[in-house]
């Protein structure tokens, strides 16, 4: 394969999981629920892909368990914030501490390892490399889901009732809306879209390793900053960080510089990004 | 059923807390009970586990009261861990280069170079929020990652030496174990840092009563708009709060360098920025109290090592990120930010 | 309709908000509901609106009484209320407001609008209302929103609207023209029930009348039943005697002038208010005074022109920098930028100039300021809203002021702590202080002041006496040009 197509085929790779999570913050985002705790879901979810996965010899169940956990564990999210009153920040630490920590347990009981699980059936795919990573059914998924999306804000009564939520709660209550149920619907849909992302890393790897989220969690919030919610801005954006990604991966092998600078660039273009960001929105 | 009573919420949250402890020792294969036992005897049944609770409520006690000062000024210092580990890097590399030194210029500069990293490190978060307006939590997550990634890359070229770790730090710039001054706590990590533990709470605390800056931070925490109309310097306060913040970030780092390993290594204070921030809430910025949920969290994470052979020493990160929750959910919500 | 409540009485802890009240609302007729702030108007229309439980006491539809009476069971029966504030969604569009709620949907829960549409603008003919469903919310004018809610619950099918003071921001003559849209509702057979404090509008356009003093009735009964005095007594009690401003020396020094100032939203060619003079600016909320208060203040920083204070420029000073030259501001939103909340008194009191001798100054201007209880260790919650304002005031009033900005001071407060605040900013001018103040109530503008301006979209369009008629003030706030 040509340096180009390369980059190209990780570039799909690589978006599944940040666009996934762009999506999912979008969703609890205007709903008014601050989440930070995509990394989290991301991690759940891959932790459940790759246990359902490796108990049944079924990347299907897999697929199914991880977007369960994930949906269960942002649920948990909308639960501690919308009915017990938590603060949102904390409650979403909180999920970060118990998810990482949770994936380590659970590695180590299952597997009696502290970084990886053991080799996991995927879906079948097709022999060529290239078309394996297109066709990766977790990536149509995401694809489908973030058409589903957009369409939910254009569309339809639940995305209508959900932006009136996290911009006017009061509002929506006036008009007899139940604002606790929609943004506990919100996020509970947010950590099914996050799930999409887990269950591909895991998939895609065929094993569950630490540290496989790579913050994208976190990154993923750069992205919707700069789409400004907006549901193909935002997916442009979070592609945008997937090639950058991506990229690296080709400099590294053209280049021979320190690979973790370049893990670094990503952050460093995310932090300028939300400064920017900011400052826009500070001005409009 | 959404709770308002106290009483009732707390209730609920220490059921949590407990059905989750019990499932994780459950599904380990271990009686919840006999590990209760364990755990307790372990931690506080020896004079070796109560000096290694005290070693790590040093460093949660100061690292709560890092992220205090920032809350108390309405930020949200999530970026402890990152301050954290650049810190500890950098009184490990001024350390190990102190050999010349005498211990009255050794031990202060190696504390002060870990201050001002830590510092320097969230004064961009600090310099981001209130130049730019971008939100301090988005901003210190994304410098804690930074961090991630850059102490590898110091550590391979030129500042360490070439693999995980820095060289030793010189004698003279370590901090004195508690073991040299008792038998009884012979091998635990406590060090005479436990000192900076007690002072820095209460230093901090009779600041943000007395002076004009530290009382300033607790109005603009509720209220940045009304002192801004009032005259209070709101940025300044906001930056001072947040930079200060990743200097005590620093100060925690200390403990650890200097007071136990003797070097910096990677990843050797991961968790604890996290923990500080649990320390910092649940201890509700007043010196006793961060005093109290250092030591409880200490012994929480010592338990969760003595269990380590039957249960997963992991099991007790989940637990405590369930009572980070529990808390959460107890106490009531300030306004929404 | 025939909608009657029997004996409603609301608890809030420990607070009585409404006492034992029972009222008559009857098809084809305006009622209004009249009395202060905080006697308990704004509850009885949530209660009847299905909005909140009522303590005790039953709502009451056509001679049935109903047990359960919830939001959704006061619109099942064609019950709404008309709110002020907080129920449109600003960046929504006019349509997608109508349908929030109560949305027509197909399939899968994908919206239908184009039903809903085509209802909505028959509805505009026959009522009358001009609404532009494509807009933005955001950039629709205050009264387009007004219309957009009367408009949403028309296409919901109201019989019986329930309005929460609609005209509290509004000129005379948008008032009026209210009041006409109300009278074509009530002779289609709705009952119209207008909550307001403005007694005037009662007598003009109201056919019955509810007085609430203090959460409990004070009268009911047709509004020509009552002279206009007994009605302000029966919803104010005696009314506090009105507050003058000092006489004006024409050669005082101009101790504040605003020169060419120009913001984001407001353009002041040219403004000076001389030492003791009150001058009033009047003008419908939004039309630039919270800009131009942040930009004296320095809150905000101007994009040209300067503010000058004794003849001294404050370019450049920070708003700290322009308290310590003598400059005091009291913002609109007394919540926002006015008190710190879980604060203490004295903290409130001190904001911005803590150190020094603090304590005695804090009490001296805790006295000064006539709040009680004068316990500076209180939290300021503890302090109702007129005396949290009364606070602010004194924060803003104790130094050598050479002039004060002053925006809505009385807003939300009961009416003998606005008196006070009135005799306070009196007393300011009496001691040389240029006093420049942004309000909505007219009364307090044209009592107050020296002089009137009149502000309309961020510039000044009319320089007027106090003792303008009130048309010609209106078509100023308006707009038009002043005749």
């Amino acid at each position: 394969m040509s340096a180009a197509l390369t980059w190209l085929v990780e570039t799909v790779r690589m978006s599944c999981p940040y666009v996934a999570c762009a999506l999912a913050a979008i969703v609890t985002e205007r709903a008014g629920i601050i989440n930070v705790a995509l990394e989290g879901a991301l991690v759940v979810s891959g932790l459940a892909t790759a246990v359902g996965a490796a108990l049944t010899g079924s990347a299907l169940v897999g697929f199914a368990s991880g977007i369960v956990a994930g949906t269960l564990f942002c649920a948990g999210h909308g639960l501690a914030v919308v009915r017990g009153r938590a603060d949102a920040i904390v409650s979403s630490i909180a999920l970060n501490v118990i998810a990482f920590a949770l994936a380590r347990y659970a590695l180590r009981l299952l597997w009696d390892t502290a970084s990886s699980s053991p080799r996991l059936a995927g879906f079948d795919a097709p022999s060529s490399p290239a078309l394996a990573v297109v066709t990766a059914p977790a990536l149509l998924a995401t694809v489908v889901a973030a058409c589903l999306v957009g369409a939910l804000f254009t569309w339809t009564r639940l995305g209508l009732r959900v932006d009136a939520v996290g911009e006017a709660p009061d509002a929506a209550r006036a008009q007899g809306i139940d604002v606790a149920r929609v943004q506990l619907v919100a996020t509970a849909l947010s950590g099914a879209l996050v799930a999409l992302g887990g269950a591909h890393l895991v998939l895609d790897q065929h094993r569950f390793e630490i540290g496989m989220s790579g913050g994208r969690g976190f990154l993923a919030l750069a992205a919707v900053l700069v789409g400004r919610h907006r549901v193909g801005a935002t997916v442009v954006a979070a592609i945008g960080l997937a090639a950058l990604d991506a990229a690296q991966i080709a400099v590294q092998g053209a280049m021979k510089l320190p690979p973790e600078l370049l893990l670094a660039l990503p952050y460093v273009a995310a932090l300028i990004v939300v400064a920017v960001a900011a400052r826009r929105a500070r001005v409009a | 059923m959404t709770l308002t009573r106290p009483h009732a919420r707390a209730i609920v949250a220490a059921a949590i807390v407990l059905l989750t402890f019990d499932l994780l020792v459950f599904a380990a294969g271990e009686s919840p009970w006999i590990a209760l036992s364990r755990g307790l005897a372990g931690s506080l049944g020896t004079a070796y586990g109560v000096g290694q609770v005290l070693y790590k409520a040093t460093s949660l006690a100061i690292a709560g009261a890092a992220f205090s000062v920032a809350y108390r000024a309405g930020l949200f210092n999530v970026g402890l861990e990152g301050q954290l580990s650049l810190a500890a890097l950098a009184s490990g590399v001024v350390g190990a280069r102190l050999g010349w030194a005498p211990w009255w210029l050794a031990l202060p500069l190696a504390v002060a170079a870990a201050v001002a990293v830590g510092g320097a490190w969230a004064a961009i978060a600090a310099w981001l929020r209130v130049a730019f307006g971008a939100h301090e939590v988005i901003t210190t997550i994304l410098l804690n990652r930074l961090a991630d990634a850059l102490i590898p890359l110091a550590l391979a070229h030129g500042l360490g030496d070439g693999g995980v770790r820095t060289g030793d730090v010189a004698h003279a710039a370590t901090i004195p174990r508690l073991s040299t001054l008792t038998h009884a706590l012979a091998g635990s990590a406590a060090s005479l840092a436990v000192v900076l533990a007690v002072l820095t709470p209460a230093l901090l605390d009779r600041w943000e009563r007395r002076s004009i800056a530290g009382r300033e931070l607790g109005l603009v925490g509720p209220s940045p708009d009304a002192c801004r109309a009032a005259g209070v310097p709101v940025a300044r306060r906001l930056f001072a709060a947040l930079t200060l913040s990743g200097a005590l970030a620093g100060l925690t780092a200390c403990g650890v360098v200097l007071g136990y390993k003797g070097h910096y290594e990677l990843g050797m204070t991961a968790g604890t920025g996290f923990a500080g921030i649990a320390v910092g809430l649940l201890g509700r910025g007043r010196p006793l109290g961060l005093l109290a949920a250092a030591l409880l969290v200490g012994a929480l994470q010592q338990a969760g090592l003595v269990l380590n052979a039957s249960v997963p020493k992991e099991a007790t990160d989940v637990l405590f990120g369930v009572v980070i929750l529990a808390v959460a959910i107890a106490g009531r919500r300030e306004e929404a930010r | 309709m025939r909608i009657d409540a029997r004996r409603l009485t609301k608890r809030y802890g420990g607070l009585v908000a409404l006492d034992d009240v029972s009222v008559e609302l009857a098809p084809g007729k305006i009622t209004a509901v009249l009395g202060e702030n905080g006697a308990g108007k704004s509850t009885l229309l949530k209660l009847l609106g299905g909005l909140e439980p009522a303590t005790s006491g039953e709502v009451v539809l056509d001679g049935r009484a109903r047990e359960r009476w919830t939001l959704a069971d006061a619109r099942d029966a064609g019950v709404f209320v008309v709110h002020q504030h907080f129920s449109l969604v600003p960046s929504f569009t006019g349509l997608q407001n109508l349908m929030l709620g109560d949305e027509p949907v197909g399939p899968l829960g994908a919206l239908r609008p184009r039903p809903l549409r085509d209802r909505a603008e028959r509805t505009m003919r026959e009522a009358g209302l001009g609404v532009d469903l494509g807009a933005r919310v955001s950039a629709m004018s205050l009264g387009e929103r007004q219309r957009l809610e009367i408009l949403r619950v028309l296409v919901r099918g109201a019989t019986t609207l329930l309005f929460d003071e609609p005209t509290a921001t509004q000129t005379r003559g948008e008032a009026s023209r209210l009041y006409a849209m109300m009278r074509r509702l009530a002779d289609g057979g709705a009952t119209v029930t207008v909550v307001t404090h403005h007694l005037d509008e009662v007598v003009a356009h109201a056919d019955a009348v509810v007085v609430l003093r203090r959460g409990r009735r004070a009268f009911a009964g047709g509004v020509r039943d009552k002279t206009i005095d007994e009605l302000a007594r029966l919803a104010l009690g005696d009314a506090p005697s009105a507050v003058t401003p000092p006489p004006l020396d024409h050669d005082a020094p101009i101790a504040l002038e605003l020169d060419a100032l120009r913001g984001r939203r407001v353009d002041v060619p040219s403004l000076r208010v001389r030492r003791g003079e009150i001058v009033g600016v009047a003008g419908v909320d939004g039309n630039g005074q919270d800009e131009l208060v942040e930009l004296i203040s320095g809150l905000s920083t101007a994009l040209g022109g300067r503010v000058l204070l004794d003849g001294a420029s404050l370019d450049g000073l920070d708003v700290a920098a322009r308290r310590a030259a003598g400059l005091g501001t009291v913002f609109a939103d007394r919540h926002r930028f006015g008190v710190v909340m879980g604060a203490t008194v004295h903290d409130n009191l001190m904001l911005g100039e803590l150190g020094g001798d603090e304590a005695a100054r804090a009490r001296a201007r805790l006295l000064a300021s006539g709040a009680s209880p004068a316990r500076p260790e209180l939290p300021i919650e503890a302090f109702s809203g007129g005396n949290q304002q009364k606070i602010v005031l004194a924060r803003a009033l104790d130094r050598r002021l050479v002039a004060l900005v002053v925006a809505q001071p009385t807003r939300g407060i009961d009416a003998a702590a606005a008196a006070d605040v009135r005799r306070r900013l009196a007393r300011a001018a009496t001691d040389g202080s240029a006093i420049l103040l942004l309000s909505s109530d007219l009364d307090e503008l044209r009592q107050l002041s020296h002089r009137l301006i009149v502000l309309h979209r961020g510039r000044v369009v009319a320089e007027l006496a106090p003792d303008v008629d009130e048309a010609a003030l209106g078509r100023a706030m308006l707009g038009a040009s002043a005749a």
